[in-house]
């Protein structure tokens, strides 16, 4: 397997400085919120990661049409790379944003529609590695894993607008608000839109990282049906 | 693997024009299953039983009152019908499978997506067989009347988006080394919109609300059905390629 | 009114963020190293079944 391009060097770094930066800004730059103290600023890297999430998931969906319509498996790697850091990072956004809610309303889940469709699509995304395990031949695997990509890119938004309406009609007594609510000042949006930047940075180099890494296991894989023959 | 061309084949079907061909298909896999139901009922009453007795538990797990017991109505039965529906699937897909029955359907000279629709009017005469003999049973028990019309349709629209996206599925899962448990994982989350959609429209009409009320969510299931028949449609060739 | 304190939080929160991240990172970096190794030990075996 070919060794890292020097882009990807740069990029290694780059991110890691950036997310250096967009912490101390969060940190220091960001003012103190009055209502909930200290753990609003966890909100930054709240949005930040659910960004990245988001751009997985897009990136997931087109793929899959992508590779349906080419039957390119070069496109299959893109998707679950799209997949698997898509999860990571939904993990990530919905942590945080338990950690806010618990201070911030009391409890530590509420049920507010984009937190509850991040949940579902963490389970779509999980029943797709499982689907992707049960089965041996890579092409029909590929196939598959498209197609079931592909349903959850249509169900997920539904399911979003269908919990969106769920909400309104039916206000939960026990959860609070969203982060809709928030008054932010210019510092605050500016430390928030920073943060998307940097870790759509970070997207770009974990994608390209995983992408290669699954370049690399098609290839032993190969190597290893060759071998046993 | 390609189709084969309607000229090499000699079948009855070659003398006709195509679109009788495909419906005629449709209906003869549907019928296919239907036909081999009625006379080994192995299938429903499995899914009826174990219907019941998902009625039941739901009596003993949650102990309600008369008051409580109209509230949860809507919600009851839908997970009832979720999981018969998945036993359902499951056989379905089972039986073409080990009977190789798909290879042989796969060598027909007619779409791919015929084998789609086919499947998915039988699996969906069956969910609706279950619904019928479930609600019924589920009044008596429970002393609420489930005779509402818009109850009646939105169980039916709700069961549409469930099969139609529950069959594509489990032809996947079926091939897969997993099989019968990856079903469920595979459809619960997809088939959520239908689940919500269908527990607050049930609820509406069995509450008697206002149709502006109930409106949304009949509206979130026709779009699902339309979306998820059309793509499945579209999509079912690649998940029974060889 | 008093600004309540949620500090622990805070810190709680980008402590998960990093253990996450560094948990991937790592994952990624391991699964790289098996491949690795699996590569290597793969070739020699082409290698003795050819002589």
């Amino acid at each position: 397997m070919s060794p890292q391009p020097r882009v990807l060097k740069v990029l290694n770094v780059l991110s890691a400085l950036l997310v250096l930066v967009a912490f101390l800004m969060a940190m220091f730059y960001a003012p103190l919120e009055k209502v909930m103290g200290e753990v609003q600023r966890v909100f930054y890297f709240h949005v930040a990661t659910a960004w990245v999430g988001m751009l997985g998931f897009i990136a997931a969906a087109v793929v899959a049409v992508i590779f349906l319509r080419t039957q390119d498996l070069k496109w299959d790697v893109i998707g679950l790379a799209a997949v698997e850091i898509s999860l990571v990072f939904f993990l990530v956004a919905i942590v945080l944003g338990s950690i806010w809610a618990r201070p911030a309303w009391g409890t530590w889940w509420t049920w507010e529609p984009r937190l509850t469709t991040a949940a579902i699509l963490e389970m779509v995304y999980l029943a797709y590695l499982l689907l992707r395990q049960g089965i041996e031949d890579p092409d029909r695997r590929a196939r598959f894993g498209a197609v079931y990509t592909l349903l959850g890119g249509l169900s997920v938004p539904l399911t979003f607008i269908s919990i969106r309406i769920f909400r309104t009609i039916h206000p939960v007594v026990i959860g609070g608000g969203g982060s809709e609510k928030m008054g932010m000042t210019g510092s605050m949006v500016a430390t928030m839109l920073f943060s998307i930047a940097v870790f759509s940075i970070v997207f770009v180099t974990l994608f390209w990282h995983r992408i290669r890494l699954g370049q690399f296991s098609d290839k032993v894989e190969q190597l290893k049906l060759k071998v046993t023959q | 693997m390609d189709k084969l061309p309607l000229t090499t084949l000699r079948t009855p079907f070659t003398n006709q024009r195509p679109q009788s061909n495909y419906l005629r298909a449709v209906l003869a896999i549907a019928w296919k299953d239907l036909a081999a139901e009625l006379r080994s009922r192995e299938l429903l009453s499995s899914m009826l039983v174990f219907s019941l007795l998902v009625i039941l538990i739901f009596y003993f797990a949650l102990e309600l009152d008369v008051k409580a017991r109209e509230g949860i109505t809507a919600g009851a039965l839908w997970v009832t019908f979720a999981f018969a529906g998945t036993l359902g699937l499951n056989r379905s897909m089972a039986v073409e499978k080990d009977r190789g029955c798909l290879d042989g359907l796969l060598l027909a000279p007619v779409d791919r997506s015929a084998i789609y629709f086919g499947k998915a009017i039988s699996n969906l005469a069956f969910m609706l067989i279950v619904e019928a003999v479930v609600l019924p049973v589920y009044s008596v028990m429970y002393n609420i009347n489930l005779f509402n019309l818009g109850l009646i349709g939105v169980t039916l629209l709700g069961s549409v988006g469930y099969i139609a996206v529950g069959t594509l599925l489990a032809a996947m899962s079926v091939q897969t080394r997993t099989r019968d448990v990856l079903l469920p994982i595979l459809l619960f989350p997809l088939v959520i919109p239908v689940l919500v959609a269908a527990v607050k429209a049930s609820s509406g009409f069995l509450l008697a609300l206002e149709m502006s009320e109930i409106l949304p969510w009949l509206n979130i299931l026709i779009v699902y059905d339309v979306i998820f028949i059309a793509v499945a449609f579209m999509v079912f060739d690649y998940v029974v390629e060889e | 009114m008093d600004i309540p304190n949620t500090f622990n939080y805070m810190v709680g929160g980008y402590v998960v963020f990093a253990v996450v991240m560094l948990v991937y990172i790592s994952s990624l970096v391991s699964r790289w190293n098996n491949l690795k190794l699996e590569q290597q030990m793969l070739e020699e075996s082409e290698i003795n079944s050819h002589k």
